[in-house]
């Protein structure tokens, strides 16, 4: 393929996915009020159109309508910069996921359902995921408010703290697949779930296991789930980095981590659960394409996480480094050390 | 011509926030350029096939070391910068200076200025040259020695902060809940 063909089917791709992600954004958040609802013995939204599916539009109308306010101590362009800078970094993801494999529509050979397929395709991963981190700092400092500086510096250090465990964690993967590149990731687990790299590192299925526990762990606190969701623990700190943002500004930092909430998702189905392969290597099982497997998982995941929400509080600060730094990260350089001696006794 | 415009496009970038960084007033403007020069070098590294390094300098440079920048330049609450006296000496002295690193950078890089609006072409490179695997290839066989040296550094200036930053007496730790 020429460069040009590459630029128009890199476009395609973007056209097709991007609207999707955007519309499985908003859609999470009903989603989310939902199940919430249903775990807490409500109902939650039913009003806004049939069970509700119309509220995320009034969502959307009701933040746009709102003033939009800059602080009079803001530092004006980090300000408005800050949440571009979140949205910008969790859709740059979205670039190398391996959505589905090759595809075909009226006779033409796409390619894969992936819009960038590079050799260093974790490592852009890793890249833009530590990049996630600005757009969160910089909100809480340009807001010229000690309470945003402060509850930045809080997210900040979560972020930082986990994101170690979270690189580490993905180790094992590259260690037993040997390839950076998505598609090699996905193609190295195809023929029935018990070749996922969460329950098989080659030999023996504990790597793995724990790999992609850790991976899961850290991914709640990168994204600012409960229980690790000081950054906006609403009820006992004053909220955060983002609280002197009204309006769309707000909007785009939660639709940021709704975005990044499906991104480690389906960074989680493309490493550890298999990508596209569906879970049963017969039919009728195969029969099924590849980016519907693929979407089945990222919401089965989803959901875990929404459950995890309802189910779990809120961890203590103090808690939350201790656990991050004594006991994951550790046990994530454990991990490796485990992986490294499997894979030289038994690859 | 996809190669020619990233290129213009990244060095663009890395000119103009690159004198950002030096003429910025705000510490943290400062910064915030150096960032964005980080982040289009790194977009050259990629025009020259050198993957692995791009994404390095993104991890490490951009992701880690320039946030703890912006952490301290934070918590500094350093004030804008005065803006500077430009008495006729200075200005002669600072001219003088720019027009002899002009004059000798031009001198430098002759060749490729010749062909101004042509971007001189990489050298065809194998196919995996600039991969992760071929890095790693080496690091770990031809360079094992100063590779390992270097990790050895690096644990020691950890040990040497933590030794630094810990309380004296170990009573005077805050007794953990």
């Amino acid at each position: 393929m020429s460069v040009g063909q590459i630029f128009f089917y890199s476009v395609v791709k973007i056209a097709v996915i991007f609207p999707v992600l955007m519309g499985t954004v908003a859609y999470l958040t009903w989603l989310e009020r939902k199940l919430i609802g249903r775990f807490q013995q409500r109902i939650g939204p039913y009003r806004v159109g049939p069970f509700g599916l119309l509220q995320p539009i009034a969502d959307g109308i009701k933040l746009f309508m709102k003033e939009d306010i800059i602080p009079t101590n803001a530092d004006r362009v980090v300000f408005v910069l800050a949440p571009l800078l979140s949205m910008a970094t969790a859709v740059l993801a979205v670039a190398v996921i391996p959505f589905g494999p090759s595809f075909h529509l009226f006779g033409f050979d796409l390619g894969r359902v992936q819009i960038a397929d590079v050799n260093a395709g974790l490592l852009v991963l890793l890249g833009v995921g530590s990049l996630g981190v600005y757009g969160v700092f910089l909100a809480g400092w340009s807001s010229g408010n000690k309470y945003s500086l402060l509850g930045a510096l809080r997210s900040s250090a979560q972020i930082f703290s986990y994101e170690l465990t979270l690189g580490l964690s993905v180790v094992t993967v590259l260690m037993a697949a040997g390839t950076l590149k998505m598609s090699g990731i996905a193609d190295s687990q195809g023929d029935g779930f018990w070749r996922w790299w969460a329950f098989s590192s080659q030999w023996w299925v504990l790597p793995g296991l724990i790999g992609f526990t850790l991976y899961l762990i850290s991914a709640f606190a990168e994204t600012n789930r409960l229980p690790f969701d000081l950054p906006e623990a609403e009820t006992e700190l004053v909220a955060g980095y983002h609280l002197e943002y009204s309006s769309m500004k707000f909007a785009m930092f939660f639709m940021a981590e709704y975005l990044n909430m499906i991104i480690v998702c389906s960074i989680a189905v493309s490493l550890f659960l298999g990508a596209w392969h569906s879970p049963l290597p017969f039919r009728p099982f195969i029969l099924l394409p590849g980016w519907l497997w693929f979407l089945a998982k990222v919401f089965a995941l989803l959901f875990f996480f929404i459950w995890i929400r309802a189910t779990l509080p809120r961890f203590r600060y103090d808690q939350l480094m201790r656990f991050g730094w004594k006991i994951m990260l550790p046990l994530a350089l454990a991990n490796i050390f485990l992986a490294a001696v499997g894979l030289m006794l038994g690859g | 011509m996809f190669g020619a415009l990233f290129f213009w496009l990244c060095a663009t970038i890395a000119f103009f926030f690159g004198i950002g960084v030096v003429v910025a007033r705000n510490p943290m403007h400062s910064a915030l350029s150096l960032v964005a020069t980080l982040t289009a070098t790194a977009g050259l590294f990629l025009l020259l096939q050198a993957e692995f390094i791009a994404w390095i300098l993104i991890v490490v440079y951009t992701g880690a070391v320039m946030v703890l920048m912006i952490f301290v330049i934070s918590l500094l609450n350093l004030q804008k910068d005065d803006p500077i006296d430009w008495n006729p000496a200075r200005r002669w002295g600072v001219g003088m200076v720019v027009l002899f690193a002009l004059v000798f950078l031009v001198y430098l890089f002759r060749d490729p200025l010749a062909g101004f609006f042509s971007i001189p072409q990489a050298p065809p490179t194998p196919p995996e040259w600039g991969s992760i695997t071929v890095v790693a290839l080496d690091l770990f066989t031809r360079y094992l020695l100063p590779f390992e040296l270097a990790s050895v550094l690096l644990t020691a200036a950890v040990i040497g902060a933590v030794a630094i930053a810990r309380p004296e007496s170990p009573e005077r730790e805050t007794k953990e809940r």
